[in-house]
C-alpha cells in the first residue's frame, strides 16, 4: 500500500519535470500512478486532471499578470474544445479500461515526437487583422503585435485536444501549443498562456464528470494535486539552470517506456 | 545578444514621426495597462481559488491524522459535502477542497464575461456565455 507520502512525492516529481519542460503534468503522472503504484487507470485520470487544474490556475496567476494570456482567441476555440471534452468524458466512464490505456500509449508515442519540433526561438509574427492583439515582451519590455491565422483549423485542433483531454485526463496543451504557434501564428509564450487558460476550464469540466463517476479518490488525488503544485514551483525555479537539450532527450526515452508499457497494459489486460 | 540599445542614444532626425510614436505608445500603454486591470481581478479569483482549496484539503487531511484514520478513498456526493464539513468530518474537507479547485476556473469563465460587459465588447460576451453553458451542461450531463 502506498502512502500518502508516496503520493506526494510523485506528485512533486511529475511537477516538477513538467514545469521544466513546459508541459502539464498528466503525461507523467498517469504512467507512474498506474505502473508504479498499481492504480485502476481511471482512477489515475481522475488524480491527474484534478492536478492538471491546480497547475492551470497556478500558472495563469503568473501569466495573466503579464497580460499573456489571448482571452478572445481562448474563448473561441474553447467552444470547440468544451465539446470535444464533453464527448471525451462521457466516452471515457463508459469505455473498456484497456481501450483507454491503448490510447494512452498511442497519444505518448505522440508527445514523445512532437516533442522534437517545439523550439522557443526563431519565431516570425505579423498582425493579421484577426483577432490582432499585443503584449508586452517580459525580457525587452517591447509590445509585440501578432494576429491570429488559419482559425477553421485552429477550431478543429481545438476540438480534438478537448477530446483526448476528456478521454485521458491529461491537460492538451502538448496538441494545443504547437498548433497554436506553429499553426495559427502565435508567439510561443502567448501560445503556452493562452493554451494554460484553456486547458483549467476543460480539465474543470471533465474532472466533475469524474467526480459525479466516483473516479475522483480523494487519498490519491489530493496528495497528488499537493505534490504537482509545489512540484511546479520548484521546477520553474529550477527550469533554467538545467540544460534543456539533455532533459528533453532523457523525457522523450521515459515517454517510450511509458508507451511500451501502456500498450502492454491495453493487450493483456490487466487493470 | 549582440548588441545592448541601452548603450546608445539614437537621435532622430525626424521630429514628428518621433512626437507622433511616442503619442502611440503612451496610447499603447494606456490601453495595456486597463488590460491589466481587469486581468488582475482575474488573477486575484485565481490565487484566492487556489488558496481556499489548498486550505481546505490540509485541513482535511490534519482531521485525518488527527482522528487517526486512513484518508477516504471515495468522494461524498455533491449533496453531501456541506453536512459532513459541518459535522467536522475530514472527507467534507477533502471534497470541498476538490470542488473548491475544480470551481475556480469556471469561476474565472464567469469573470471573464463581466470583463468583456466592462468592456462593452458584446460579441465576446456571448461567446464567453456560450462556454460557460456548455461547461454547465457538460456538468450536468456528467452525473448519470
Amino acid at each position: 500500500m502506498f502512502t500518502l507520502v508516496e503520493i506526494f512525492l510523485i506528485g512533486i516529481s511529475a511537477g516538477m519535470l513538467g514545469a521544466m519542460l513546459g508541459i502539464g503534468g498528466g503525461v507523467i503522472l498517469i504512467p507512474l500512478l498506474t505502473g508504479l503504484v498499481g492504480l485502476p487507470i481511471k482512477t489515475a485520470i481522475g488524480a491527474s486532471i484534478v492536478s492538471v487544474i491546480a497547475t492551470s490556475s497556478a500558472a495563469g496567476a503568473v501569466y495573466v499578470g503579464r497580460g499573456l494570456t489571448h482571452t478572445r482567441l481562448s474563448m473561441t476555440l474553447e467552444i470547440a474544445t468544451t465539446l470535444g471534452a464533453l464527448a471525451g468524458g462521457i466516452t471515457a466512464a463508459l469505455i473498456h479500461p484497456n481501450l483507454l490505456a491503448g490510447i494512452f500509449g498511442a497519444v505518448l508515442i505522440y508527445v514523445a515526437f512532437s516533442l522534437r519540433g517545439i523550439k522557443k526561438d526563431t519565431e516570425h509574427v505579423e498582425l493579421t487583422g484577426f483577432l490582432d492583439t499585443s503584449y508586452l515582451d517580459p525580457l525587452t519590455g517591447a509590445p509585440v503585435k501578432y494576429g491570429v491565422r488559419n482559425f477553421p483549423l485552429g477550431m478543429a485542433a481545438s476540438f480534438v485536444a478537448g477530446n483526448i483531454s476528456g478521454l485521458l485526463g491529461i491537460g492538451g496543451g502538448v496538441i494545443k501549443v504547437p498548433i497554436m504557434s506553429l499553426v495559427m501564428g502565435l508567439p510561443m509564450r502567448a501560445a503556452i498562456a493562452t493554451s494554460n487558460f484553456m486547458i483549467g476550464i476543460t480539465a474543470a469540466t471533465s474532472a466533475l464528470i469524474y467526480y459525479q463517476h466516483g473516479y475522483v479518490d480523494p487519498s490519491i488525488a489530493i496528495p497528488t494535486a499537493l505534490g504537482v503544485l509545489l512540484g511546479a514551483q520548484i521546477g520553474s525555479r529550477l527550469g533554467s539552470r538545467v540544460q534543456s537539450h539533455r532533459l528533453k532527450q532523457i523525457f522523450q526515452g521515459l515517454l517510450l517506456v511509458f508507451a511500451a508499457q501502456m500498450l502492454y497494459r491495453a493487450l493483456t489486460g490487466a487493470s | 545578444m549582440a548588441e545592448s540599445p541601452q548603450d546608445q542614444i539614437h537621435v532622430n532626425p525626424n521630429l514628428d514621426e518621433l512626437v507622433h510614436g511616442i503619442s502611440e505608445t503612451a496610447q499603447q500603454a494606456q490601453a495595456l495597462r486597463e488590460q491589466r486591470d481587469v486581468n488582475s481581478v482575474v488573477h486575484q479569483m485565481l490565487i484566492v481559488g487556489l488558496a481556499i482549496s489548498v486550505a481546505l484539503m490540509l485541513f482535511g487531511l490534519a482531521l485525518d491524522l488527527f482522528f487517526h484514520r486512513v484518508p477516504p478513498t471515495v468522494v461524498p456526493n455533491l449533496g453531501d459535502v456541506l453536512s459532513r464539513m459541518a459535522e467536522l468530518r475530514p472527507s467534507g474537507f477533502l471534497a470541498a477542497g476538490l470542488l473548491v479547485l475544480i470551481i475556480t476556473p469556471v469561476l474565472r469563465v464567469v469573470g471573464s464575461i463581466f470583463a468583456f460587459l466592462y468592456e462593452r465588447d458584446y460579441l465576446y460576451v456571448g461567446i464567453t456565455t456560450l462556454v460557460l453553458v456548455i461547461v454547465l451542461v457538460s456538468m450536468m450531463l456528467g452525473k448519470s
